[in-house]
């Protein structure tokens, strides 16, 4: 008796249909994501407008000597790293905590009502957040100061003292942002078998020890993804975050300069095409140098969790 | 069977709405040189204002072309531009190979920064095609030039510019001030302690971005916030210095500081959006620097409530600065050069032509003052300037074409009685090419954005510290290097003159 071969062939006119719906997204992700790859060369040439892209003459890494030739480079590089750094783990522990929180209540209105309004930040617009800070922090009509007043104290020069704004730019940041990482947590979250936390309970473990044990272990997989994802930014910076908030303040540049505002101020009267490009390529160099290096480090604890 | 028609429908949906997005796209209808036998060519010319839109600019082509056909055989395309869209329309223009001839150059950036992007077109070969606007702008056709090669010739040669004060006048008559010529930083500062018994600030710094000093001074500039350093006497050296390390410098910081602590000048004002120029105009401002010359006083008149006047506070010079700022360039993608320049030709030497650029057309636009020649006036027209304007380009010769008010039939005596025997700076027609110090321009951008903002509003605790703080930082950031290039190639530049 013969054994039944399995036929391998792809039944092709069982996944057309899903192919041809995909297209569009793949033609669309071809064009903006794919075909302007070939711009880069921007950064390694003198663009001239009327000789265009393919014309203008090479100057090899000429357009990137401006981001490493002084002092002020390593600041802002320190700057954005560090500051990326701290809140891609803030981002974690906060977003986690939040979402876990946001799990235990019961009642779901109240649920629908909270993650709305956590994650409405979000949506805002950096310039937007930028006169709510304002308004707290105005020297003139401040919220805070006129609270330090009433209570007969001086009023703090926020946006002439550089001690605070580590501070506030952490604050802000996590208080625009902690939706997004919160809402992919929750939808994990939600997903976990309700009798695992039953079944821990009935062991006797506290509310604090099923979280450590079930919740966090079987979300493990979303939080790698978010933390591989941010790590590819972590050249960059939100660029209205570090401009816009400390409303542009020289006082301030120490520890509010990063890589995207110092270009910005650097070529402002430049008109330089090519060296901003230059430095666009270098913060995505450096993105994909981490996203690789953490993926392989993560692949080799856990296999499933990488995400390539 | 049904799910098979229902998800075949899908995907025709889908793929139709893609097709659907990426349909009418292009803008470019593919206007074609014409043939150069005696077609009427279109020449475009941009024209900057406040607003993107006016809607009267066809029936001023029309009124236009009427002469323009008649007179050189072509027809004109006026290009309404916001102003903050200049420089990315004018480079993307290019770029796309979209109509442009005749653009407006210096406005938003130096000829300095722009002429080797590609955007220009060198005009040695044409100027024969516009012999009399050449010729009336010679004595300031150096400061078009780079290196020798012509990329924008300026608007009219009537660019002296002396600093000076702008205030308002109803104000001063009440407190019984007059501000005499030649006021210096003291003379101000006894007028804003006057001012303060009306509950009103001096002046104001604003957000202080940008280096706004030299209105009070005749010193020759390169780079905007003068990054690449300035020179104090330029109608008699060539020696290129550090601005921020000058007497110059300090003495305006001191007075700045003096003015903030007696609350002369606002102290919030670093973080307040709200311009100096709208404060002034709410009265809230007694005054302001400006550059002076007889254009200004229409200028700052415009739309305000009360009675402006400008005090000169020194004498007039003739800078590359101040001829920079208006100039007309070809845009390297021009069909037409030949009638671009021609149409340029027209309009300094047609009276007409000009006034319809600047003004619009008659009893629509504008109403000629009564009892005046050559004065108009927004009352009493049809629409006035909200269907058409120029609010940034100014065309023609200013002695021919109209004035508005509060500028009387004389204005055009004034400008020449203002320019005569005017002292032209020594370095007129120089442009530092910034390439070989690239890095070190980008750090003392930097640098000046923050130290420059605290020192120019008078935020500072002691300014002599400060100033030597700034300075340290600027010369840590390449300054003196580049300095010396910049004095180098000055230096080579004067050789050769």
């Amino acid at each position: 008796m013969k054994p039944a071969k399995k036929k391998k062939k792809t039944n092709w006119k069982h996944w057309l249909p899903f192919y041809l719906m995909g297209l569009p997204g793949f033609i669309y992700l071809f064009i903006n994501n794919y075909m302007p790859l070939m711009g880069l060369q921007i950064a390694f040439k003198d663009f001239k407008y009327n000789l265009g892209i393919w014309k203008s003459p090479w100057v090899g890494l000429k357009n990137f000597e401006f981001l490493f030739a002084t002092g002020d480079a390593a600041i802002m590089i320190r700057n954005t790293l560090l500051y990326n750094i701290v809140w891609i783990v803030l981002g974690i522990v906060v977003g986690v905590g939040a979402a876990i929180l946001l799990n235990e209540v019961y009642n779901a209105k109240l649920k629908k009502f909270y993650q709305t309004v956590i994650l409405m930040p979000y949506l805002m617009s950096m310039v937007v957040i930028a006169y709510l800070v304002f308004a707290y922090l105005s020297p003139t009509n401040g919220l805070v100061n006129g609270i330090l007043e009433a209570l007969g104290k001086s009023p703090i020069e926020f946006y002439a003292e550089t001690k605070y704004w580590p501070f506030i730019l952490t604050f802000v940041n996590q208080w625009k942002n902690i939706g997004f990482g919160m809402i992919l947590y929750l939808s994990t979250i939600v997903g976990i078998d309700k009798s695992l936390y039953e079944a821990a309970q009935l062991d006797g473990a506290s509310k604090w020890k099923q979280h450590r044990f079930i919740t966090i272990p079987l979300i493990k997989p979303t939080i790698i993804m978010l933390f591989i994802m941010n790590v590819g930014q972590i050249f960059r910076s939100d660029f209205g975050l570090f401009y816009q908030v400390p409303m542009n303040q020289g006082a301030l540049y120490n520890v509010t300069q990063t890589i995207d505002t110092y270009v910005y101020r650097a070529l402002l009267q430049r008109n330089d095409i090519a060296m901003s490009s230059a430095a666009s390529f270098i913060q995505s160099i450096v993105g994909f140098i981490f996203i690789v290096t953490a993926n392989q480090i993560i692949k080799k604890y856990d296999e499933k969790s990488s995400l390539f | 069977m049904k799910k098979k028609v229902v998800s075949s429908l899908l995907i025709m949906t889908m793929l139709t709405t893609v097709l659907a997005g990426c349909g009418s796209g292009s803008k470019d209808e593919g206007k074609k040189p014409q043939a150069d036998s005696g077609e009427t060519e279109t020449i475009a010319i941009q024209l900057v204002n406040v607003v993107p839109e006016l809607p009267d600019v066809e029936a001023v082509e029309a009124e236009l072309n009427k002469i323009t056909e008649k007179e050189i055989n072509c027809k004109v395309d006026i290009q309404n531009l916001f102003i903050g869209d200049l420089p990315t329309t004018t480079s993307m223009n290019i770029v796309s190979d979209e109509k442009m001839d005749i653009v407006a150059v210096g406005l938003t950036q130096k000829l300095a920064d722009i002429y080797d992007d590609g955007i220009l077109m060198e005009l040695d070969d044409y100027l024969e095609y516009a012999p009399n606007y050449v010729a009336a702008v010679e004595n300031v056709l150096k400061a078009g030039q780079v290196n020798g090669v012509q990329y924008a010739l300026p608007a009219n040669p009537y660019v002296a510019n002396s600093p000076g004060f702008v205030y308002n006048k109803d104000m001063a008559d009440e407190l019984g001030i007059t501000i005499e010529k030649g006021a210096d930083l003291d003379d101000l500062t006894r007028y804003f302690e006057a001012v303060k018994a009306k509950d009103v600030y001096g002046t104001s710094a604003g957000t202080s971005g940008a280096l706004n000093v030299h209105m009070y001074y005749n010193v020759e500039t390169f780079g905007i916030n003068a990054d690449f350093g300035y020179i104090a006497d330029p109608v008699n050296s060539t020696k290129v210095e550090n601005f921020y390390a000058s007497d110059l410098f300090k003495n305006y910081c001191v007075a700045a500081k003096n003015w903030t602590d007696n609350d002369y000048m606002p102290a919030g004002s670093l973080t307040d959006t709200t311009t100096p120029q709208e404060y002034f105009k709410m009265e809230k401002l007694f005054g302001l620097p400006t550059g002076y010359d007889m254009s200004q006083f229409a200028t700052w008149q415009s739309g305000q409530s009360f009675a402006i006047d400008i005090a000169q506070l020194d004498d007039p010079i003739i800078t590359t600065a101040s001829t920079a700022e208006r100039m007309w360039g070809i845009a390297a993608n021009s069909k037409h050069p030949e009638k671009a320049m021609e149409l340029l030709e027209l309009i300094y030497t047609n009276a007409d032509v000009a006034n319809l650029l600047q003004y619009g057309i008659e009893g629509k636009h504008y109403t000629k003052v009564e009892g005046t020649e050559n004065v108009c006036t927004a009352e009493g027209a049809e629409v006035g300037p909200e269907g058409y304007t120029s609010l940034f380009t100014k065309y023609g010769d200013p002695t021919k074409a109209m004035t508005a008010v509060p500028n009387g039939d004389d204005y055009l005596e004034k400008v020449e009685e203002f320019n005569k025997d005017v002292p032209t700076s020594k370095s007129l027609g120089y442009v530092f090419d910034v390439t070989n110090v690239s890095a070190e321009a980008g750090a003392v951008s930097n640098v000046i954005a923050e130290h420059l903002p605290r020192l120019q509003s008078g935020n500072v605790e002691n300014v002599d510290a400060a100033i030597e703080e700034f300075v340290n930082a600027l010369d840590k950031a390449g300054m003196t290097a580049i300095i010396e290039e910049n004095q180098k190639q000055l230096d080579a530049y004067m050789e050769q003159q």
